[in-house]
């Protein structure tokens, strides 16, 4: 693997001094010796390509399925139909809110979502015994959609806040709780179940967190400043769930409780 | 020297114990592991490719702890697990661009591996077709050439003849054995004939525990006068299966021929014969 442009080469210094010691001492054990000494400096020579963090993530970039380019391209279409109409009705803060919740469930969702590709499709094993393991191809993954869920979040609420004349951090907190809230579910689910998984549940999930995200319209007053301590303990709690499960998660691939079935 | 070290390594699953306290050295060469269903050779092979934690123990490379090396022992490591999936929507040449840059190999030159062992494995004919038309043994050679890919010093294949006609058969042993001079192979099989001439080394598995291990020869003289040939009439044979392990039956114009696996002479007539490793395994896995 010999690549000098694109990354790092690791050398040894050289292969002489060994030689020099097979030259000098001529008996059996010590022309062993120094032959284990010519393999060992050999071994080490062996030009190994190590791709540069960059080169990494881009050879990564490269083999995203294109099933998650559309799921984040057809999120982003309809936040952004679904901002231009509210906006073009002069709707209030709750007319952003009801959408906004549902499509932030969505989104946590789909952020976790690559993890179940990988899994339903039994590939993890050999994945996961690659240089690029699977971890580190699924964390790539969950920072990029994170990444791209949290500006899309930004704007819908910049807008919102802009137009409805409520303060912008208000409105992300009502938007990060169903986010991070789903998200935590879906960690869950991925930690709990045993066996095979498959596609379906995600999408039980992703219908039953969208209803959850509709359900405190039902309670009046929920989104009056007055009651910002419970969206704000909803949300401390939510990312705890979160981290505690991502770990979780993470120990039982690094284990292979989670990739190795029968 | 490359060498890796087993230090009694465990797998316990809950009360089950799948591999229990196996210690071993591997050298560069051919390591058959043959052990019957459920023995724990795919827990050993997943626990040597660090895809599964030991409940116990360690294993080393070169010295290092495999755990501390991660990457680094991983780029070393080609891995044909016993049952892969695959994205159906990949062709043959795009699944092993795919698994190439995941090894990290530079894309020109992962172009020209693919190319390479694409031909080895007789699949170049194939390699724009899809995954999901592809037959078992044609996703088994793809995952043979996929292991290969980055030129593996530890190689560890689990049943890699499963589900391969006996021309393919072949050719994987020609590969195996013309890649076997500067490395660690380690392939587990239920079948006998795919390792008796091409493993250096024989390691028998029977519940979790390696219960002997050596070269084929070694082998074979450990067994050797218990191995008998005896020709017996028809109505004898069910008799003689019942008391004894049988490694083979045939008819011929004089009688059934048996070839018996047994401690002592198992009746009149009959002669020592040679052992092969299907005797072997016959001898340590009979029940007793
Ligand atoms: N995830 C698991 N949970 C519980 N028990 C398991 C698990 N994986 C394997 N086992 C048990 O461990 C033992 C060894 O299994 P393993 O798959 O290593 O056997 P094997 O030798 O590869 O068998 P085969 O020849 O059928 O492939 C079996 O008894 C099996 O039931
Ligand atoms: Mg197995």
């Amino acid at each position: 693997m010999h690549d000098r442009k694109n990354g790092r080469i690791s050398k040894s210094e050289d292969v002489l001094s060994g030689l020099e010691a097979w030259r000098i001492l001529p008996e059996a054990e010590k022309r062993q010796k120094a032959m284990e000494g010519i393999d060992r400096k050999i071994r080490e020579k062996r030009i190994m390509y190590s791709p540069s963090p960059v080169r990494l993530f881009l050879i990564q970039l490269q083999y995203i399925p294109f099933a998650f380019w559309l799921s984040q391209g057809a999120v982003l279409v309809s936040v952004v139909f679904l901002l231009c109409r509210t906006t073009l009705q002069q709707g209030g803060v709750m007319d952003y809110l009801w959408w906004g919740s549902v499509a932030a469930a969505w989104m946590g969702l789909m952020a976790c979502g690559g993890l179940n590709r990988h899994l339903a499709r039994g590939m993890v094993e050999l994945e996961q015994s690659c240089y690029i393991n699977m971890l580190q191809l699924w964390t790539m993954r969950m920072i990029l959609s994170g990444c791209m869920d949290m500006a899309i979040l930004c704007v819908c609420s910049g807008v919102a806040a802009w137009n409805t004349r409520v303060r912008l951090v208000r409105i992300l907190l009502y938007l990060l709780v169903p986010f991070v809230l789903s998200n935590a579910c879906y960690l869950i689910f991925l930690t709990s179940a045993r066996g095979r998984r498959t596609q379906y549940p995600q999408i039980i999930i992703g219908a039953v967190s969208g209803v959850m995200a509709m359900t405190p319209r039902l309670f009046t007053g929920i989104y009056s400043p007055d009651c910002l301590w419970v969206w704000l303990i909803l949300l401390t709690g939510g990312v705890y769930l979160w981290v505690e499960r991502l770990r979780c998660c993470r120990r039982k691939i690094a284990r292979g409780e989670m990739l190795c079935w029968n | 020297m490359l060498e890796l070290t087993l230090n009694k390594i465990t797998k316990k699953y809950g009360r089950k114990i799948a591999v229990d306290h196996v210690s071993y050295e591997f050298r560069k060469g051919v390591y058959g592991l043959l052990g019957e269903n459920g023995a724990g050779k795919t827990t050993l092979l997943r626990m040597i490719c660090g895809l599964l934690e030991p409940s116990d123990g360690e294993i080393r490379c070169s010295g290092d702890s495999v755990d501390r090396m991660g990457a680094q022992y991983r780029r070393l490591l080609g891995y044909l697990p016993q049952e892969f999936g695959y994205y159906p929507e990949f062709t043959a040449r795009k699944f092993l661009l795919y698994m190439a840059a995941l090894k990290a190999i530079p894309k020109e030159l992962a172009v020209e591996k693919a190319e390479e062992l694409l031909k080895l494995v007789g699949l170049e004919q194939e390699q724009n077709s899809r995954l999901k038309t592809f037959s078992g043994g044609m996703i088994r050679r793809l995952g043979i050439a996929q292991a290969l890919l980055n030129d593996p010093e530890i190689l560890v294949l689990d049943e890699p003849t499963s589900g391969l006609d006996p021309k393919e058969r072949i050719r994987f042993r020609n590969i195996i054995s013309e890649l076997s001079r500067d490395r660690i192979i380690l392939l587990s099989t239920h079948i006998v004939s795919d390792v008796e001439y091409i493993a250096d080394e024989i390691l028998l598995m029977k519940g979790g525990e390696l219960i002997k291990t050596g070269s084929m020869e070694w082998l074979a003289a450990q067994v050797r006068g218990r191995v008998w040939d005896c020709c017996v009439r028809p109505e004898e044979t069910e008799n003689y299966q019942a008391h004894y392990s049988v490694s083979n039956l045939r008819n011929t114009d004089h009688g059934v021929r048996l070839r018996i696996v047994a401690e002592e002479c198992p009746g009149p007539g009959a002669k020592p014969v040679d052992p092969d490793l299907e005797d072997v395994y016959l001898y340590y896995f009979r029940e007793v």
